[in-house]
Parts: structure tokens; C-alpha cells; sequence
């Protein structure tokens, strides 16, 4: 299971709509790399396969790779505005540690 | 046949060698190069087939687990790596292929040989630039069946350019005496990259995020390293054993690495302590022998030691 916060919803939505792209869903996927040696990447797609999971947030379908899912399970992501910029924070139970910019993770 | 002859012809000429203790790991997909950007400590952005680059596979803890040339070629990539780290490297690097298209494979059927010096390039066509001791260089990746001809080859090419093959001892003299430490020998799977001397040849400060770099950085910004290698001399007929005690005054100062003996004295590579960096004089002993320091290993000059 994954999860937006509402913060993260209306930011989605309105990126979303901005784009044009208002059928897609949010993919969400591991990848190897980063300090810590895993990072997110986050993009709007329209086709899913058989190895996806998929879940429904606010309204958003998100999708989630077979593999990355191991990485992300319980992950709630949220959108935060800073001094030192503006971004989605992932909150993932399963992450040991995250490096200093918060892009990567290990587990 | 003495160590100084392959010292002579690594400087002078070439010295080729079979790399016995190198093993090869192939990097092929469609991901290969953006996922391997991330993998090692040196830029890979740009690099073309035929070119090579010398880099570290970091733990996430940020220390050598071990060094690697990155040879591109026009189907992905062979990683030439301390043999005894293939077990280490494949369990580490494939830990991070997720979804990428990356296939990671030990090449056991292929063999390295090297070449070291300024005209190894004229021993045999092909392979990729491999400068390992400052003098120039270049390797060859082979077919397991081609060796036996392509060895017998090498020798003959450096023979007919004034050089020849490495032994065993002369190789790791030379190293040592050019000031060039290697994995599983002067630094290891303790060891952060900063320590071991080679950052200007193995890392990329400003390449982005790759597996350990975070430590890295930090220990390049904000402190110094544990300890830094690191060229000694000892005088006389004695020679210490790898592992003997630095010490400055009464005072232990750190390590020695390795040893060899040329020119009636012993080189050697040491670490100094955080805290024992050579700003004030000794006087410095190894293994109770009186020391003299010649200077920092990797970017120093890489003049044999006098």
C-alpha cells in the first residue's frame, strides 16, 4: 500500500492538470543509485502491466512495479515547501537511512 | 631477471604482464551507462568505446570495496576488478539493479593483459589507455583460447621495444617504488577513497550522487581522513616486515603497507594517523629503523624513490 498526503494530492493534481495529462496515474519507481543507494522517481503514465500494483489515492491511481514495491511498501508520500526548495518527501517505513538531500534511501 | 630491470622497463620502455589477479565483470542493457554513473566514483558521463576510466565501487558506508577500470566498448561495458572481489561485487552491484535494463555478468571466460609504460600502446592493436603507475599504459581484454598466442605476442613486442615481462616481485616493486598503492596490498575494504592517495585519478567531486558518496564528501569538506599513505625510504641492510610500526619520536604514527628493496635500501608505503601528517620533523623509524619520509603516494611525482 501507498499513500499520498492531501498536500501531495492537490500538488499531483495540479501538475497534472497543468501537463495535460489529467487521465494518467502517478507511477512511482525504485532505482538503483543515489548516496544511499536507492532513489525514487515519480512520473505520469497511462499504461500498466500485469506485474503492477495499483492503488488509488485522492482520487490518483498510482502504480507501483513488482519490484519497487518491496522498497515502498507503507511509503506515504508528502509535499513540502522549504527555504531550501520545494519537493515530494517520502516517508517509507523502510527506510534505514536516507541521505543528506533526502533522494535516496537505503534499507 | 631483477626487479629494477621491470621498474626500468615500466619508466623507460614497457612491461607487460598477465593480470592473474583481475578478473572481468560485464555491464550490458540499455540502462548500463546511467546506472553505472551511479555505481562508481569517477565521471562516466562521455565516455565513448575505447575509452577507459579508473574509479572505486564504494560501500554505502563510503570505504573501497574495491578499485575498477571501466573499459566502454560498443556493447556496454567490462569492469576490470581485483579478482577476489568478484563475489563481493556481484552481491553489491546487483543489489541495485531494480528495474533498470542492466544485465551484470562475471566474464570468467575472458583474460586481462597489461602493458606499463610510455610505449605500451605499440605492443599489440586494440585494448583501451590504462596508466596505472604514472608512466603511461594500456590493457587488453582476451578471449580465454587467445591468450596462450596473444601473451607470447606481448613478450616478443616488448622485447623487440626495449622491455619485457613484469615478475611478480618486480611488479610490486615498482609500485611501490613509484608510489602506487593496490587494492588488497596498501588499501582495502577498510579503507575511504581519501586514504588511499588516489581521489585525483579515482574520483569525480562534482560527478552527482553515486553509492557512498555521501561520506566521501563530507570527509572531503569538513575533516580530515583517519589516516593518508604515505612514501617511505629506510636506510641500511635490514628490511621491516609489511605491518611494522611507523613511529615518530616514541610515538606510534601508523603503518607500513609494503616493502621492497632497490638500490640498497628499502622502499616502502605507509599510513600516518590522523594527527602524525609529516608538518614537523621526525624523526621517523619503521620497525625501529631509521626512516626517512619521501612524500605523499598517487599524485605525488612519481619519481622512484631515491
Amino acid at each position: 500500500m501507498l499513500n499520498l498526503t492531501p498536500r501531495a494530492a492537490e500538488k499531483v493534481k495540479e501538475i497534472r492538470d497543468a501537463e495535460g495529462l489529467a487521465e494518467q496515474g502517478l507511477r512511482v519507481r525504485v532505482i538503483g543509485g543515489g548516496c544511499a543507494g536507492f532513489s525514487y522517481d515519480l512520473f505520469f503514465e497511462d499504461e500498466t502491466s500485469d506485474l503492477d500494483q495499483t492503488f488509488t489515492s485522492f482520487g490518483i491511481p498510482i502504480y507501483v512495479d513488482m519490484m519497487s514495491a518491496q522498497y515502498v511498501e507503507g511509503t506515504e508520500i508528502d509535499y513540502v515547501e522549504g527555504l531550501q526548495g520545494a519537493g515530494f518527501k517520502f516517508v517509507n517505513p523502510q527506510a534505514k537511512q536516507t541521505c543528506g538531500c533526502g533522494s535516496s534511501f537505503a534499507t | 631477471m631483477s626487479a629494477d630491470q621491470t621498474l626500468d622497463w615500466c619508466t623507460q620502455s614497457v612491461a607487460v604482464r598477465q593480470l592473474t589477479d583481475r578478473a572481468i565483470l560485464e555491464v550490458t542493457g540499455d540502462d548500463a551507462a546511467t546506472w553505472l554513473q551511479g555505481q562508481v566514483t569517477n565521471q562516466l558521463e562521455g565516455a565513448a568505446s575505447g575509452d577507459a576510466v579508473y574509479g572505486f565501487v564504494l560501500t554505502l558506508k563510503g570505504r573501497v570495496l574495491a578499485d575498477v577500470w571501466v573499459l566502454a566498448h560498443d556493447d556496454g561495458f567490462w569492469l576490470e576488478v581485483p579478482a577476489a572481489q568478484v563475489e563481493a561485487l556481484i552481491e553489491r552491484l546487483d543489489r541495485y539493479i531494480i528495474m533498470e535494463d542492466v544485465d551484470l555478468a562475471h566474464r570468467g571466460d575472458l583474460r586481462i593483459i597489461a602493458g606499463v609504460g610510455p610505449v605500451a600502446s605499440q605492443v599489440r592493436p586494440g585494448g583501451w589507455p590504462a596508466d596505472r603507475l604514472g608512466s603511461g599504459g594500456r590493457v587488453w581484454v582476451l578471449p580465454e583460447a587467445a591468450e596462450a598466442d596473444a601473451w607470447e605476442e606481448a613478450t616478443q613486442a616488448a622485447a623487440s621495444l626495449q622491455g619485457g615481462p613484469a615478475t611478480d616481485d618486480g611488479w610490486a616493486s615498482a609500485h611501490i617504488q613509484l608510489g602506487r598503492p593496490r587494492f588488497g596490498v596498501d588499501f582495502g575494504e577498510d579503507t575511504y577513497p581519501q586514504e588511499t592517495g588516489l581521489t585525483a585519478s579515482a574520483v569525480s567531486f562534482n560527478k552527482g550522487c553515486y553509492i557512498g558518496q555521501e561520506t566521501v564528501v563530507m570527509l572531503q569538506n569538513r575533516g580530515k581522513a583517519p589516516k593518508t599513505l604515505w612514501r617511505w625510504t629506510i636506510d641500511g641492510d635490514e628490511a621491516p616486515e609489511p605491518g611494522a610500526t611507523i613511529t615518530r619520536g616514541d610515538a606510534a604514527a601508523g603503518t607500513v603497507t609494503s616493502l621492497t628493496r632497490a638500490g640498497g635500501q628499502t622502499a616502502a608505503l605507509g599510513y600516518l594517523k590522523r594527527g602524525h601528517e609529516p608538518t614537523s620533523d621526525g624523526p621517523w623509524k619503521v620497525g625501529g629503523l631509521p626512516a626517512s619520509l619521501v612524500g605523499p603516494v598517487g599524485e605525488a611525482p612519481t619519481a622512484p624513490a631515491a
